[in-house]
């Protein structure tokens, strides 16, 4: 399977203050390897600020990267700097749509004007006529009713905005479409109209996702491949069903574990168990110049062993098409909900 | 302002915002007739506002005079009408020039922060380490008595306030999720700060621009008032001031007090202007 | 809470009692019919989910108990009853009196909620020193106590830090101490883990449930979330554009949904679904709550089960036990 885009070794540190003449650096994302194959939907999960916003920030070129490449058709989009990459003729291929609709849309700007610039700009149309009827057939593609298209963001609703958002970036035929949390601002009832309209666009344009979120259910239903990180680190990545079925990394299992179970049961919640009740007492260590040869999970972990602190585990393949990054992997009989 | 113009939708909204606040509809209509005073001031007038007479100098209010005679006979309504369009003018062209200057260092500063911010905002502050009135009148008697003058030195010392308004909301809005979005859509970095950033900073600034036009129009008279600005006999309000204040204490309180008053209700009315025009700018008000 | 105390808990008389509220909000583009015949109760000890979408009037209808509405808010009709009181007819001075000693508040963003600019130690006990008698020596040692019982690590060190130093889990535990410090007898959480993460909303809750349970004291939930209230929620309140469509034990809910809207909501919840296709989706959007001709049942617009006896003013059903729906045509 030949990727479409090929993350290696991605860091991102942040300089955050001196000590003297030490300069701290906050790990946003720290050595992320990563592969998406053509139409292919990777779910990124973790908790806030484990780093998902940065990594699909970096590799949407809105930020450049510490070091590390961004491979996409053997071009390094990571050379060209991310001021320079929004006029760069690959700009059309990589779009995103944000977390919060109403943030990510210029409150001056109507509903036309937002999808139409992109139409411009990026698809270098600039015929009035053929403006218009691309904005319109994008519109329809996210099933936004023409008679909205003339109203500003304030005038539509949370559902009505997503789908400006979502007909924005793909008015330009992406191929990768970078979706952070594009639910997590709306109703449940919305949610679900928004997740089917993003796998019939799956389906009709053949693009591959790269989706953010916090929440492992939608991951889970939406995506085929799962990467679960923690604290700018993959700590574990693999086929969704496997993933959360028998996942490896305590962590995954801990996230898993503290998702609401009710609802489909209609049972009470069985008490905590173990991993949940050890992991959450403590809180994540400081993202702030992390000891390299301490596993970041250590401290939390309920497996913590002797070489927990001494050596960071790799990411390496335990199972087939899953790997993990953990000294102490979950067998698969406690893996298990 | 491209909202206000032709479109019935524009106007429905300029109606709307002025029936829901009769205080903004008041100073629109004031700021109105200013500037239609202003405009034909010069044919309104039923005297000529330079001919002197001392015949009837320091004659008090009249049916003849509305406002009474100054000390050389003229008639003091009409100099008052006639001043307007030079008041207005300098007033509007300082604060035009602050808020084309101001507003473009200060969007800068905070777009791209680092050197830019530093140097705007230091000059700002330099700026404002000095007495304000005193620095204007510092400009202008070192760059000359002149009417340009009095408007750059206006304009100079309005300047912190569009470079800190706007600088501070580029600032927080630099990092919106329209601001992402509106790179991913390919535009340059100069293109989101004119076009994305730029009209969502409008809203404030029009708040900071008509409590300046007070200011500024307080400023001009201030330094005609102390010899420096616009020189006798055009007439202008200031100068009408300072030419009236001497017979204060004689009885003649007409002189001085109509230019005053004037200048007070100019000053109120763009004071009362400022959340009108955002209201209006500001298409989320429109609803 | 089990059965048997659910059955004692019937006869005792309810920590709160809300009948028929309504109330509207004076815009200045017209009147919001908020809430409208909002019926309910709560015994001692019971967890209480409130369950609705954006705009369906849940935390309207808390705040209006708790008299701490918009002052465009008006309550045109109806009463909340706490412990002999109309709360809705209380004067200001007696609101006071009961807020924050009987009945306390957790706010959805705790960062906003606490003082930035005050340790967090002191706030605890300035909630103590206004609503209890404790001496001044002992109020440090009864504010470290109540961080203790929040399970905030090292608290006589934390009682000294700033809402800033701690993380968004911790800040939240802080508000729920100085909301638990008078030992109030009705706790209202207003989307106390919004925001936070998962890990730590599992860990919030269960702190919140236990001391529930450990004080009997009776808790309100408002949340968007049906699962976590499924979680962790003796009893489940479905609101929908203001009007409360259906109430009953968590169990019976998930099991025998009668209302369409509840039916809708718990499969477009996506806590159950296997696939993306079992997720149901609600076509339209809340009614405008500001118009003049809003349906009887404001359900009816979007609803597939709609007929003709839909237009007649609604009526909650008792349809089991502890089980009602206002439905015209409950499924």
């Amino acid at each position: 399977m030949s990727a479409l885009l090929e993350l290696q070794s991605l860091k991102k540190l942040y300089p955050v203050g001196k000590t003297g003449r030490v300069q701290h650096l906050l790990h946003a994302v720290d050595d992320v390897s990563l592969t998406i194959a053509p139409g292919e939907s990777v779910g990124l999960v973790g908790e806030s600020g484990c780093g998902k916003s940065t990594l699909a920030r970096l590799v949407s070129r809105l930020i450049d990267p510490s070091s590390g490449s961004i491979r996409y058709e053997e071009r390094d989009l990571a050379l060209e700097p991310a001021a320079r990459f929004s006029r760069s003729p690959l700009r059309n291929r990589i779009q995103m749509v944000f977390q919060d609709p109403t943030d990510s849309l210029n409150p001056r700007y109507t509903a036309f004007e937002t999808i139409a610039e992109s139409v411009r700009l990026l698809a270098g149309v600039r015929d009035a006529g053929e403006v218009r009827s691309r904005v319109e057939a994008a519109a329809a593609q996210v099933g936004l009713p023409h008679e909205l298209l003339p109203r500003f963001s304030h005038q539509l609703s949370g559902g009505q905005k997503a789908r400006v958002g979502i007909a924005r970036a793909i008015s330009v035929r992406p191929q990768l479409l970078i979706l952070d949390e594009p639910t997590a601002a709306l109703d449940v009832s919305v949610q679900a109209i928004i997740l089917h309209l993003l796998a019939k666009l799956r389906a009709e344009l053949g693009m591959s996702y790269l989706f953010v979120s916090h929440d492992l259910n939608i991951v889970r239903l939406l995506c085929h491949r799962v990467v679960v990180m923690y604290l700018g680190k993959v700590v574990e990545s693999g086929p969704v069903d496997q993933v959360f079925n028998s996942p490896l990394h305590p962590y995954t299992r801990a996230l898993i574990d503290a998702i609401p179970k009710g609802g489909a049961a209609g049972r009470p919640k069985p008490e905590a168990d173990a991993a949940v009740a050890t992991m959450v007492s403590g809180d994540p260590m400081s993202p702030v110049d992390p000891d390299p040869h301490t596993c970041r999970f250590f401290g939390r972990c309920p497996q913590s062993g002797g070489r927990c602190n001494i050596e960071m585990p790799v990411l390496q393949a335990l199972r087939p098409g899953q790997d993990a990054a953990c000294h102490f992997p979950l067998a698969p009989a406690t893996g298990k909900v | 302002m491209t909202i206000l113009s032709g479109s019935s939708e524009g106007f429905r909204h300029f109606r709307y915002v002025m029936g829901e606040n009769l205080v903004t509809l008041f100073a629109f209509v004031l700021f109105f007739a200013f500037v239609f005073v202003a405009l034909f001031g010069g044919w309104l007038a039923p005297h000529d506002p330079m001919a002197s007479n001392t015949a009837v100098a320091l004659k008090p209010p009249s049916w003849q005079h509305w406002f009474g005679t100054d000390s050389l006979g003229r008639d003091i309504f009409s100099r008052i009408l006639v001043a307007t369009r030079l008041d207005f003018g300098i007033a509007l062209s300082a604060v035009a020039l602050s808020f084309v200057v101001g507003s473009f260092f200060g969007c800068c500063a905070g777009f791209y922060g680092g050197w830019w911010d530093r140097i705007t905002g230091r000059l700002g502050d330099t700026i404002m380490a000095f007495p304000l009135f005193v620095l204007a009148m510092g400009i202008v008697a070192a760059l000359g008595n002149t009417v340009f003058n009095i408007v750059l030195a206006t304009a100079i010392i309005n300047l912190p306030f569009y470079l800190r308004v706007s600088r501070t909301e580029v600032n927080v809005r630099r990092n919106a999720g329209f601001v992402e979005a509106a790179r991913l859509a390919g535009n340059s970095d100069l293109r989101i700060l004119a076009v994305h950033l730029f009209p969502n900073v409008l809203p404030p600034m029009m708040v900071q621009i008509s409590l300046n036009m007070g200011w500024a129009i307080l400023n001009a008279a201030g330094l005609s008032f102390i010899g420096l600005g616009v020189r006798p006999p055009t007439p202008e309000w200031g100068i009408m001031v300072a030419e009236g204040a001497t017979y204060i204490i004689s009885g003649e309180w007409w002189v001085a007090l109509f230019p005053g008053a004037v200048l007070m209700i100019a000053v109120f009315c763009f004071n009362l202007l400022g959340d009108g025009l955002r209201d209006l700018i500001d298409p989320r008000r429109r609803t | 809470m089990n059965a048997q105390q659910a059955a004692g808990s019937a006869v005792e008389a309810p920590v709160l009692k809300v009948q028929g509220l309504g109330l509207e909000f004076r815009t200045r583009s017209g009147i919001v019919h908020a809430l409208e015949q909002v019926d309910f109760e709560l015994a001692r000890g019971e967890m209480l989910g409130v369950v609705g979408e954006s705009g369906s009037g849940k935390s309207v209808m808390c705040f209006s108990v708790l008299g701490i509405s918009d002052a465009a808010a008006r309550v045109t009709a109806g009463s909340a009853v706490f412990g002999g009181m109309d709360l809705l007819r209380a004067s200001e001075s007696e609101l006071a009196r009961v807020r924050g000693r009987e009945i306390s508040m957790i706010f959805q963003n705790p960062r906003t909620a606490l003082n930035p600019i005050r340790k967090v130690g002191r706030q605890i006990e300035d909630v103590l020193r206004r609503h209890t008698t404790t001496l001044a020596d002992q109020l440090q040692e009864r504010a470290i106590a109540a961080l203790a019982q929040v399970r905030i690590p090292d608290p006589a060190r934390r009682y000294h830090a700033y809402p800033f130093e701690l993380s968004g889990g911790q800040c939240q535990r802080v508000m729920i101490a100085l909301a638990l410090a008078c030992n109030p007898a009705l706790l209202i959480a207003d989307e106390p883990t919004t925001g936070l993460d998962v890990t730590t909303q599992a860990a919030i809750m269960d702190l919140i449930a236990e001391i529930s349970r450990e004080r009997q004291m009776a808790t309100i939930l408002i949340t968007h979330d049906l699962g976590l209230a499924a979680d962790y929620c003796d009893r489940i309140a479905v609101m929908h554009a203001g009007h409360l469509i259906e109430t009953a034990p968590t169990a019976e809910l998930f099991r025998a949904p009668r209302h369409p809207y509840t039916q809708k909501l718990i499969s477009a919840t996506p806590y159950g679904a296997t696939a993306l296709e079992e997720l149901a989706s609600i076509p339209g959007n809340l009614p405008d709550l500001r118009r003049g001709d809003l349906p009887a049942c404001r359900f009816s617009e979007r609803c597939p089960h709609v007929q003709a006896a839909c237009g007649q003013v609604l009526q909650a059903v008792q349809v089991a036990g502890r089980h009602t729906v206002s439905c015209w045509n409950p499924q």
